[in-house]
């Protein structure tokens, strides 16, 4: 019925069968900038980048309202789909885990910073959504995902149209119910710690302070609370006993909001008695 | 429930969890929603939706896994690939099976990754005996790897791949009948294959019932198909967003026939109706399976 790939020259191909040749010329064809006249392929291509172009939807929903609304943020005055056919020449996927595919647009997306960090702030929250249940070893809430913005992104995100453009574009945002100007401070970045709470299974954001979130930061990639208490000492050319003093409080506070889950380790313990 | 051959297995009704009305169905099941537990004997998962996934979906999945029969069917096996078997995503597949207690575990007769790259698809073999040997090779690598049965399913296709020297039934005849695996028939999917593929597409769809090993069938599926856009009436398109049409369902009465449809899936993935009406219409696909053969008289030309 005229669907079959007529005779090509097979690319190179990792595996030099002729399946694998196959397989490769799929890639590109789907892929690639080289697209199918033929009905049947060109669908296979459709598919796909329908699917990813979806997801980008599905995860980046103000992001997406902003670019609809607002070209003029996007640095190539592209609109939404034209953006999803871009990044998806540009990002093949590489997971088995269709959400997964879209993971690299915020960094990829060639905007306005302040629409960059909207969208990274949305695949925030969708990994916090999805993240794993605790397990007994866990004293850190696996969910937990730390976030530092130049902009207060997260103080707007949940506006209606009109009021997210208007923030995003001047940073400052107005509505029916209350007048709040947001004023950028660059020299204090906006720290975030976003997670699901283990118990209401919501997802909360925290405004820490910087010190408290390199704090966070260390001791997501291992660190114990006694090990980056020696560290803040020396930042702070102050005592070791004066940063515990500091470090007690915030941990309790830290357990009480869901960020941590017990008291933990046995050098936490220490730290709380 | 331990269990051996799924062949010989008969678990009813099942559909296809959807995210959409993942929590009503868990809470009406708690609940022993008779409206529910009358009309549905077990269900199906994706384990690509739930692999180290938590909070309200992994405590929904925990409360229908106590009360129901499952099943796993992933799109990611990507048993045709020349790409080695993503062992460590197949790892977590197992221990999810083992977790929530699956009867058997399922993926397609096709491939969705080559080179690291995924396709988020399912994408066509040639039908030839390279394929065949390729194909069988890996599906007893991964049945030595799961504890549990392993079955295939036939994909739709909308383009036939050049080096085919076999028919569709023929090549999955040879897969299954040479690797021992289950056959997960889709009977929506043969009568889009014949649709887009033949001329005389019902005529073709009981040849395909004729060739297929169904001594080694463990479980059926059914679902909806649509009119590819733009194509007028001549193309369909597998996308599981529509009620069972008047073929497929002629389709699942003539394998009743010849076989017994014992365990019977409806898939609903687009333009997805209430759980109710899911409910409702798998019922009826049940119910309707062993009724007379006569195919409606809309139909008797195109055989």
């Amino acid at each position: 019925m005229g669907n079959e790939i007529n005779s090509f020259e097979p690319t190179p191909s990792h595996d030099s069968s002729a399946l694998g040749d196959l397989q490769n010329q799929m890639l590109h064809l789907i892929f690639g900038s080289q697209e199918s006249a033929q009905a049947g392929l060109s669908l296979y291509r459709e598919l796909t980048r329908n699917v990813i172009k979806s997801t980008l939807s599905l995860i980046y929903v103000q992001t997406r309202k902003i670019v609809l609304r607002s070209r003029a943020l996007v640095d190539s005055k592209k609109n939404w789909d034209e953006l999803g056919e871009l990044y998806i020449d540009q990002n093949w996927p590489s997971d088995w885990r269709i959400n997964w595919a879209v993971q690299k647009f915020p960094e990829w997306l060639p905007a306005d910073p302040r629409l960059k960090e909207l969208a990274d702030f949305e695949w925030a929250r969708f990994l916090v959504r999805t993240g794993r249940d605790p397990t007994e070893v866990d004293w850190m809430n696996p969910t937990l995902v730390l976030r530092s913005y130049q902009f207060p992104v997260f103080k707007y995100w949940e506006l209606e149209d009109d009021d997210l453009v208007s923030a995003i574009e001047q940073g400052e945002y107005s509505t029916l119910r209350a007048r709040v100007m947001v004023q950028h401070q660059p020299e204090a970045p906006f720290c975030l710690a976003i997670f699901r709470h283990p118990v209401t299974m919501q997802v909360r954001i925290l405004e820490v302070q910087p010190a408290a979130f390199e704090l966070l930061v260390r001791w997501s990639e291992g660190e114990t609370p006694e090990s980056s208490a020696q560290w803040l000492a020396q930042q702070l050319e102050c005592s070791m006993q004066n940063v515990m003093d500091q470090i007690h409080p915030l941990l309790k506070i830290l357990i009480h909001e869901g960020v941590l889950l017990r008291e933990g380790r046995k050098s936490t313990r220490n730290f709380l008695a | 429930m331990k269990i051996g051959e799924p062949k010989n297995v008969a678990l009813g009704r099942g559909i296809s969890l959807r995210r959409s009305f993942l929590t009503e169905f868990a809470d009406r099941l708690v609940h022993e929603d008779m409206s529910l537990c009358s009309r549905l004997d077990w269900v199906e998962l994706v384990p690509e939706n739930y692999i180290e996934r938590g909070g309200s979906i992994r405590c929904c999945l925990r409360s229908i896994c106590e009360r129901l029969p499952v099943v796993l069917h992933s799109t990611c096996f990507s048993v045709g690939s020349v790409d080695p078997l993503d062992w460590k995503f197949l790892a977590k597949v197992r221990t999810l099976a083992k977790e929530i207690g699956a009867l058997w575990v399922t993926d397609h007769i096709s491939y969705s990754s080559y080179n690291g790259i995924q396709f988020l698809d399912l994408l066509p073999l040639p039908f030839n005996e390279k394929a065949v040997q390729h194909v069988v090779g890996r599906v007893k690598q991964i049945q030595d790897f799961f504890e549990i049965p392993f079955g295939l399913e036939n994909p739709s296709y909308y383009a036939k791949m050049p080096g085919s020297d076999m028919t569709e039934p023929e090549f999955i005849k040879e897969i299954v009948s040479r690797s021992q695996c289950g056959l997960l028939l889709d009977v929506n999917n043969i009568y889009v294959n014949c649709f887009n593929h033949s001329e005389t597409p019902l005529q073709d769809a009981l040849e395909y019932l004729d060739i297929v090993p169904l001594d080694r069938l463990m479980e059926v599926h059914i679902a909806g198909h649509t009119t590819l856009p733009g194509a007028g009436q001549s193309k369909l398109l597998d996308n599981h967003g529509a009620p069972v049409s008047p073929p497929v369902q002629w389709i699942l009465r003539q394998l009743h026939q010849r076989k017994g449809v014992s365990t019977l899936l409806l898939e609903r993935e687009q333009n997805v109706p209430t759980l109710d009406e899911i409910l409702e219409e798998v019922s009826e696909l049940w119910a309707m399976r062993s009724t007379p053969l006569n195919p409606p008289q809309v139909m008797i030309q195109a055989l």
